[in-house]
């Protein structure tokens, strides 16, 4: 029998991030939104509406049919949506999600990312495609990289805070710890302080370690209004918020307030409840440095504080307040156009915990925050642990 | 007619950064547009030459491994951004900036930026004028080209 019911994650799928040379972006979709039917005890005819991150490889005009036809599944849908909003695009997507079966729009959707800049083409050229959307007036032709922005922000944020340039690696190393222990992450290697200090330069202060590498992956969440006696318990939203700021680093104002604050406050409002202990957070970790702002946005670290809480082990999987126990972009990898996406599902299967590390959530409850650009779209999305 | 972001890289080559100013509600901005983003005007938008407004340094980065053409050619070098008094951002190569090159002119990235460093800390101001060194950013596109000879 299957009853109505609000909105929520009935299934996940995911893929190990990593090397896929035998696979293309649609193969990959293909793999993780089965693996999504079958977690929810689904079928492809139930699906109605898809909505697809855009991939860096492989890309189509209109992906989300491109990618419906590969599925056979073409003419169910009432409702198909591609997101590009860069590292804000699973977390609108999943608010979109929501939003359209609320609105009757869809009844089953599939949210699907999936990409790989890694093996599918040359892995310079994927680096290249962030560096070529920063602005073909005012910084290309400087040579601002994606990364410089994101070291001209750390810098300032550094000499704000009187911090040293190396006051950040806590959050790549304390990253790489969570990794090791999850089965999908593409770097389990442990990393030491000293190996971090040894990390070369990219955009100084930034180095290496801080800047979450180009990886192939995938990963899928079937969002429903429908449950059956074989569901399991629901994920749902307890409140969102989305806050935007300049898009290229060289229209930012002067001291002006974080949008991903704004876009915070929103969620927190909604779900009367702010960040704290025994919550699960997940933070889009581009670069140490998006972490270290995306925290103090939140109001979990003190301005400033964020890499030393890191430091302290208050975000560790026995800490206070766990941050990215799958080892977030930094070290669980980033998968270009589907980079985030993993976030959500991480946060799924911990809320259900079905983890391959899990944490003591005590309430039930999950924040997911991210940004893309250069902190210029921003999504904050609280989960909550429906029960069955 | 040329459009306005030709216009501004013209300047460029000749030794300017171009600032625009609203004459409406006297603020300025960088980069430059067809409206003021402060007041909406359409009308009253002139560009004038950053040349002798003192600006301080905000950020600067160290710019050591790069993807792109242009800056694989480059590297290492350093991106600043500089701030005037009334709260203009412009982000420029210091390999551009004569006030940098003039008290660096042997110094390497490390040298360069630790001045910088030294600059910020101390509050200085410093005016930021084009210099015609040989070592330098060259845009890829080429509608850009900023025409300084290498």
């Amino acid at each position: 029998m299957t009853l109505q019911t609000d909105p929520q994650i009935v299934g996940v799928g995911e893929t190990k991030v990593g090397k896929h040379p035998t696979e293309t972006p649609n193969s990959l979709a293909t793999d993780v939104a089965r693996k999504a039917l079958f977690d929810a005890g689904r079928d492809w005819a139930d699906i109605d509406g898809l909505i697809v991150m855009e991939p860096i490889v492989d890309k189509h005009p209109r992906h989300a049919l491109a990618m419906a036809e590969t599925f056979g599944i073409s003419s169910n849908l009432r409702f198909a949506q591609t997101v590009n909003m860069g590292g804000a695009s699973p977390a609108l997507a999943v608010k979109q999600a929501f939003d359209a079966i609320s609105a009757k729009a869809a009844n089953n959707i599939l949210v699907i990312a999936s990409d790989t800049p890694r093996t599918g083409q040359d892995r310079k050229e994927s680096v290249a495609y962030f560096s070529n959307q920063r602005h073909p007036w005012w910084e290309q032709p400087i040579g601002m990289l994606n990364v410089t922005a994101y070291g001209l922000l750390a810098d300032e944020y550094q000499h704000r805070y009187h911090l040293e340039p190396e006051s950040m690696l806590s959050i790549p190393v304390a990253l790489r710890a969570h990794a090791t222990k999850n089965w999908n992450a593409a770097y389990t290697d442990p990393l030491s302080y000293v190996d971090a200090r040894q990390s070369r330069y990219v955009s100084h202060p930034l180095r290496l370690v801080e800047c979450s590498p180009i990886n192939d992956g995938a990963a899928a969440l079937l969002i429903s209004a429908e449950k059956n006696q074989n569901s399991k318990p629901g994920i749902g939203i307890a409140g969102s918020g989305f806050g935007t700021d300049y898009d290229s680093y060289t229209y930012r104002l002067d001291r002006q307030e974080a949008a991903g604050a704004r876009s915070a406050k929103s969620a927190i409002d909604q779900s009367r409840r702010s960040v704290g202990g025994g919550d699960l957070l997940m933070v889009y970790d581009s670069y140490s440095i998006a972490m270290a702002l995306q925290l103090e946005s939140l109001g979990v670290s003190e301005p400033g504080q964020a890499a030393n809480d890191f430091a302290n082990g208050r975000f560790n999987v026995d800490g206070d307040l766990v941050v990215n126990p799958h080892g977030g972009l930094l070290s669980h990898g980033h998968c270009g156009g589907a980079a985030g996406m993993h976030h959500i599902t991480e946060l799924v299967k911990q809320l259900r915990n079905e983890a391959d590390q899990q944490v003591s959530i005590e309430n039930g409850y999950a924040y997911y925050q991210a940004e893309g650009g250069i902190l210029s779209a921003n999504a904050t999305i609280c989960f909550e642990y429906l029960e069955k | 007619m040329q459009k306005m972001e030709e216009a501004w890289w013209d300047q460029f080559r000749d030794g300017h950064i171009g600032i625009q100013l609203c004459e409406k509600c006297a603020i300025s901005q960088f980069p430059p547009g067809n409206m003021c983003r402060g007041c909406g005007s359409q009308t009253g938008l002139s560009i004038h030459a950053l040349g002798n407004e003192p600006v301080k340094v905000s950020a600067k980065t160290v710019v050591a491994r790069a993807v792109t053409p242009l800056a694989e050619r480059s590297v290492p070098y350093i991106l600043a951004t500089f701030c005037t008094a009334s709260g203009v951002r412009i982000t420029l190569p210091t390999c551009r900036v004569k006030t940098v090159r003039e008290r660096n002119i042997d110094g390497d990235s490390t040298q360069v930026r630790k001045t910088m460093e030294a600059m910020r800390d101390a509050g200085q101001t410093l005016e930021v004028t084009v210099c015609d060194c040989e070592r330098l950013l060259v845009p890829h596109v080429s509608a850009m080209e900023c025409g300084v000879k290498k």
